[in-house]
């Protein structure tokens, strides 16, 4: 019902709007030319009436809404004699405005189309109050929003006409004044009203317009001006005249304006305007005091005025209305048009081109015209002077004659052109509505454009939420896939508390378990760590001892643990010894997390198998847990650590066993660094571990604490939360709540309960907020410098060493390889082999050493930094100071109210590499002999020692004696040469790209 | 004039600090759009939210359209609302349309603002001669167009545009604020602010502003937040945001809060 009443009112419903507005229009622009009596008037609006009731494909309830109303109206006679009213004052607008009101108001008193209207989400009445209200009130316009959202046939007439009679290409424009009708839009109406407000001021009255359209605005306010348009402007601005001078011709008047102005301070105003800022500094700069003399005040002008560009401007404005329902298309069409006649205020646009050729043509390039608005011209394209009328005999004498006359011919070319506008160009003197009439001509193809268009979106948008749809099918189809994964993992964990039964079946599973992760570990070596905590939860939960050490063993073979040196795998057999003598009683335990390791023993064998060396933390942090469930009914079961100092992988070190270990899977971990430092180092994507929750600022839409707080009502879990020295204000309260309370509430207010959660906090001071720095002034290599290391490949340089003034033979090998660095030092060091042919490698090495030692004491001068870095992020200024400050006092607090602190020490990295430099010197002695000397670069050692800071000590000896070995072997074959050997390793930053930079211990030494 | 407008716009005064920050919420959103954002400053400011007055949560009536034809009318109010707390000096966090509202204010009234940090500012949305806004007129006009055609297709086509789409939480609330504007506000608002120009004025600008501009923003090119930089009178930072999307406050609340602090910190 309501969809064929739309479809068929619109076409004829357009129509007649169409009509009905011609006819409005051409009245009053016939009364405003003088030429239409009041009875031809009269005549012609019934008719158009007329009109609109014969047009043939009106549905016939449409039809008789309109007969209806259209009886009315002739019911209500005092509509009529207001109407007569009306006209007999001449004003035009008004006319229009009532006649259109009673027909609309008519048309709302039919019931149908009351309930038409209903349907389409507004109240007849409402619309009824709109349309007897002051013409210039602005209930209209609300209406047109109603009518545009919900394109019904209705509201449109209704605006079609309260638009026409505006005469405006914008809704913006439609909502200004009546009092204006044939001034631009409402900004313009806008600008001219500040204008003049600043004009009418006792102090800095003489307006500097600013901005890219300010000349538009000019024009505007002029106009207004020269129009005596009321109710924009102040009164006694009103009878302005307005004289425009050319900043050239102002070069000599500035010092006569200035004058002027004081003398007539009240009765003569200056309005300036300039495209931009620079503009305005320019002529500052050569007037330094015009701002003072001629009493300026700015005032940037930041609308646009609609300028024309193009002969028929902005098509894709008439599009932009067009889709109102296809019915609207119309007053689209009119309005674009619309826009050129705004700013040819009163000539049509063809005319007005013309025009403005002449006036250029007349200026000489001398005056830039008026209308030419956006002039290029370096400087501020004209100034405009305006003087009260009673000055105009004064004025216009002392302002250059030129001047006065060119722009008096201007005018007169102006109004020439007016005039042949007026005469050849249309039938009815205002061009506005030959410009909207053009828009008819092509109302139908706009609106196929807009289907297309329409349709073009509309797959758009479909296409967009299918790919959103797509990607998140993406990730659930991800998510799912590794939850099967992990299920397959768990039901490892589920197959052995079913071994407490024969032995042989044990074994069989067993075997099966143990093939399965080497399975899936081929498949994905992301996986490699659920599978390994599932095995560890094995190992430390319970169960029947064979079973553990069995698949302990199978899966050593194919993974083997973070830490594995051959100790650690010692301690994990030595681990399982235990297990079996403490649970070989109680197997009743299946789940991991109500895993108590009530013998504080085992649970510390267990970390320390994981964490290594760390054995003063472990043991604090085990005990601490021991004790809390000592008295376990009493509290409430959360724990709170906070762990010191630096060793930052230690620290997540422990907290991921303490995750694996307590709550049986990595996936209970969540990781958040409040430093929010590029999280990612290398060494750090390295141990990020499949399956932790790890917060990451580029997770988008979450804060940290509504990420914190998901994961934890999810399930008890390990917080670990490294640098909390950063936490924001907000992380900050959460936490003391939390650690007040026990409950953890997200920015919702949600509150999540923490019971049997962790809370791992880390800082990097030591207690006190001492920082390490005075003690590890000394070190050669710091943690930060370890954790940066990248895995490049490692190459071998072999010299000959030339104290035995042996040619160097392999100069121009070293030269050669060099170039791939990008290292400066030793850019600079193939120099000077370059220049200095003959350069003895030793130069090289005293060169290096010096890098070396260059490194070394820029690797001095970062170690305070690390201990302050809130200083290096937050600069010193008073304002981050006051915050560090907060934090640190909120620190301090929060340490109180901790379960214990634990102090992690510094990791000895200078003790790890002088063994690993001894380590990889034996290894040289053992392969070539006594002669050969080694250098390594530090970047080789840090990676050397990130290696072994993640991986275990085992795993550099393995590669020293393997991969090295090897390399010094295939370099003694290259080099039968018995002298003495200057052996080198230095990692290849350039050329790194073939081999993935993820390895820190490359599987082979580049040679050659 | 001043008790109701607090009232209309709903004006909130939030935290215990000293200093006054004030926040401003962009098109489409109203305040909304802050909480992430909010507590992170309550305790070192006292928090000025307040709703643009084509904000859905502001009663539409309240939208005058003879009033608000320009941004001016939008300073206007930032104003009074300023005046009427007794603001003297205040730092000042614009999104979008309210960083330009920002930027006119603070020509007006410089004494009253410490800094301006612009959240996805643009002195111009169209391209012109030799400038980059990011929007010919063609394309806006399309986008008026499918506004008008069916705002509520429009919306959720344009929320995860400018959102990002791989933040569904945020392309919710944004859809929801969008939607609270009646659709004409919305449309008459979009075109004052497509038909606005700050290029000229920006020199007149003397408060010192930090841009913050994310990696892709579909409303403001890159260039846009280089040509602010260029052309702001004030001492200028430019903070580049390693998220994409026009609202960061809701996309990447985390990331903007550190940013912000940064840049009120200097």
């Amino acid at each position: 019902m309501v969809s064929s009443l739309l479809s068929i009112p619109n076409s004829s419903l357009r129509e007649a709007c169409t009509r009905t507005r011609n006819n409005a229009y051409s009245t009053r622009v016939q009364l405003k030319a003088l030429d239409l009596s009041l009875s031809v008037s009269l005549d012609r609006l019934p008719s158009s009436r007329a009109n609109k009731v014969d047009e043939p494909p009106v549905s016939n309830s449409l039809m008789a809404a309109i007969k209806r109303s259209q009886a009315n109206q002739r019911r209500q006679p005092e509509n009529f004699s207001f109407y007569q009213q009306q006209y007999s004052s001449c004003s035009s607008v008004p006319v229009v405005k009532v006649e259109l009101r009673n027909l609309i108001i008519s048309i709302l008193d039919d019931p149908l189309v009351s309930r038409v209207f209903g349907e389409a989400g507004f109240r007849s009445c409402d619309i009824k109050i709109a349309t007897l209200r002051p013409v210039n009130n602005f209930h209209g316009h609300h209406l047109f929003g109603y009518s545009s959202r919900y394109k019904r046939p209705q509201p449109p007439l209704f605006l079609c006409n309260f638009n026409a009679s505006d005469s405006t290409n914008e809704i913006s424009m439609s909502s200004k004044g009546f009092s204006f009708p044939f001034m631009g839009g409402y900004p313009g109406e806008e600008n001219s009203r500040r204008i003049g407000e600043i004009m009418v001021r006792d102090k800095k009255k003489n307006p500097l317009l600013l901005g890219v359209s300010a000349s538009d605005a000019l024009r505007c306010f002029l106009e207004t001006v020269q129009k005596k348009v009321e109710g924009v402007l102040p009164g006694r601005l009103v009878q302005l005249n307005a004289i425009c001078v050319e900043d050239e011709v102002l070069r000599y008047v500035v010092g006569e304006v200035g004058r002027l102005l004081q003398i007539h301070a009240g009765k003569l105003w200056l309005i300036g305007a300039a495209t931009t800022y620079e503009i305005y500094y320019k002529f500052l700069n050569k007037y330094p005091s015009i701002e003072k003399d001629w009493d300026l005040e700015i005032l940037p002008i930041t609308s646009l005025g609609f300028s024309t560009e193009g002969s028929f401007p902005r098509s894709s404005l008439m599009e932009s209305f067009v889709p109102l329902g296809g019915f609207f298309s119309t007053p689209s069409d009119m309005k674009s048009p619309l826009s050129s006649s705004y700013l040819n205020v009163v000539r049509c646009h063809l005319c007005n081109e013309k025009c403005e050729q002449e006036v250029t043509a007349l200026s000489n390039g001398v005056f830039t015209d008026l209308s030419a608005e956006k002039n290029q011209s370096s400087f501020p394209s004209w100034m405009q002077m305006t003087e009260h009328s009673a000055l105009n005999g004064v004025a216009p004498l002392k302002v250059k004659d030129d001047g006065m006359l060119l722009s008096a011919k201007i005018a007169g070319v102006q109004r020439k052109w007016d005039g042949i506008c007026q005469s050849h160009h249309y039938n009815q003197p205002i061009p506005k509505i030959n410009s909207h009439q053009l828009g008819f001509q092509f109302p139908c193809v706009p609106a196929t454009q807009v289907a297309e268009e329409r349709k073009e979106n509309a797959s758009n948008d479909s296409s967009n939420h299918t790919y959103a749809s797509s990607t998140e099918c993406g990730s659930k189809n991800r998510v799912s896939f590794s939850s099967t994964d992990l299920v397959q993992s768990s039901s490892l964990k589920a197959y052995s508390p079913l071994d407490v039964l024969p032995k042989a079946k044990n074994l069989n599973i067993l075997s099966g378990s143990g093939e399965k992760p080497s399975a899936l570990e081929d498949e994905s070596s992301g996986l490699k760590r659920p599978l390994k905590s599932s095995s560890a939860s094995i190992n430390n939960g319970h169960t029947s001892p064979t079973s553990i050490t069995s698949v302990t063993r199978d899966l050593s073979l194919h993974m083997p643990p973070p830490s594995t040196g051959r100790e650690p795998e010692k301690l994990v057999d030595q681990c399982l010894v235990d297990c079996i003598q403490e649970f070989s009683g109680s197997l009743s335990t299946d789940n991991h997390s109500d895993f108590n390791p009530k013998d504080p023993k085992m649970l510390y064998k267990a970390l320390i198998e994981r964490v290594g060396q760390r054995e003063e933390a472990v043991q604090l942090v085990v005990e601490t847990i021991a004790q809390r469930q000592t008295k376990n009914s009493s509290c409430r079961g959360d724990l709170w650590f906070n762990f010191q100092g630096p060793d930052r992988l230690g620290k997540k070190r422990l907290a991921v066993a303490l995750c694996e270990i307590l709550y049986g899977s990595i996936e209970s971990l969540i990781c958040v660094d409040l430093s929010f430092q590029d999280a990612t180092t290398h060494t750090d994507t390295l141990f990020n571990l499949h399956g932790m929750n790890t917060y990451d600022v580029k997770i988008r839409g979450k804060t940290v604490i509504d990420y914190v707080a998901e994961n934890l009502s999810k399930k008890p879990s390990v917080v670990f939360l490294e640098n909390i020295e950063k936490a924001d204000p907000v992380i900050q309260n959460r936490l003391s709540h939390a650690v007040n309370t026990g409950r953890f509430s997200d920015l919702q207010g949600r509150e999540v309960n923490v019971r049997n959660s962790i809370f791992l906090t880390t800082t990097t001071f030591m207690e006190g907020g001492q920082s390490l720095s005075s003690g590890q002034e000394t070190t050669k290599y710091s943690e930060g410098n370890i954790l940066r290391a990248k895995g490049w490949p490692i190459q071998m340089l072999i010299g000959i060493d030339l104290n035995n003034d042996l040619t160097c033979q392999n100069a121009s090998h070293l030269d050669g390889t060099d170039k791939g660095f990008s290292n400066p030092i030793f850019m600079s060091k193939r120099k000077l082999i370059g220049t200095d042919g003959r350069t003895s490698p030793w130069g090289d090495l005293e060169m290096t050493k010096r890098a070396h030692k260059a490194s070394n004491s820029f690797l001095d001068l970062n170690l305070p930094a690390e201990g302050s870095e809130i200083s290096d992020t937050f600069p010193a200024e008073s304002d981050c100071c006051s915050i560090s400050e907060n934090s640190r006092s909120w620190l301090e607090d929060f340490i109180q109210q901790i379960d214990k602190m634990v102090v992690f020490k510094p990791y000895d990295f200078d003790g790890l590499a002088d063994k690993i430099l001894k380590d990889m010197k034996e290894c040289l002695f053992k392969v070539v002999g006594t002669d050969c000397l080694l250098e390594t670069e530090p970047e080789v050692i840090e990676q050397l020692l990130a290696a072994t800071y993640l991986k275990g000590c085992g795993k550099v000896e393995d590669w020293i004696q393997n991969v090295l070995k090897q390399g010094f072997i295939d370099a003694r074959k290259k080099f039968s040469h018995n002298a003495c050997f200057l052996v080198k390793l230095v990692s290849c930053k350039g050329i790194a790209q073939e081999e993935t930079p993820q390895v820190l211990l490359p599987a082979r030494i580049i040679t050659n | 004039m001043g008790q109701s407008l607090l009232e209309a716009l709903n004006v909130r005064v939030e935290g215990s600090g000293k200093k006054i920050l004030v926040l401003a919420h962009g098109f489409g959103t109203d305040q909304s759009a802050w909480k992430h954002i909010l507590p992170f400053f309550l305790r070192d400011y006292r928090v000025v939210l307040y709703d643009l007055v084509c904000a859905g949560s502001v009663n539409p009536d309240s939208f005058n359209f003879r009033r608000y034809t320009s941004l001016d009318a939008y300073v206007d109010d930032l104003l009074h609302i300023l005046d009427a707390l007794g603001v003297e000096r205040c730092a000042y966090v614009g999104h979008s349309v309210s960083a330009m509202i920002g930027i006119l204010a603070s020509i007006r009234r410089p004494e009253l603002f410490t800094k301006l940090i612009l959240i996805g500012a643009s002195p111009r949305f169209l391209n012109d001669r030799d400038y980059h806004g990011g929007f010919e007129q063609r394309e806006i006009e399309s986008v008026f167009l499918a506004m008008e055609a069916n705002y509520e297709a429009w919306v959720n086509g344009f929320a995860p545009l400018a959102v990002g789409a791989d933040v569904p939480a945020a392309v919710r609330e944004f859809s929801r604020t969008l939607f609270n504007m009646r659709p004409d506000i919305t449309l008459f608002v979009s075109r004052i602010v497509f038909n606005s120009d700050l290029r000229g004025v920006l020199g007149l600008v003397k408060v010192p502003c930090s841009i913050i501009q994310t990696a892709r923003d579909v409303s403001v090119p890159m260039s846009v937040a280089t040509y602010l930089k260029n052309h702001l009178g004030g001492r200028t930072t430019v903070h580049m945001l390693d998220v994409e999307g026009h609202l960061p406050h809701l996309s990447a609340p985390n990331l903007l809060a550190e940013e912000l602090r940064l840049a009120l910190s200097r």
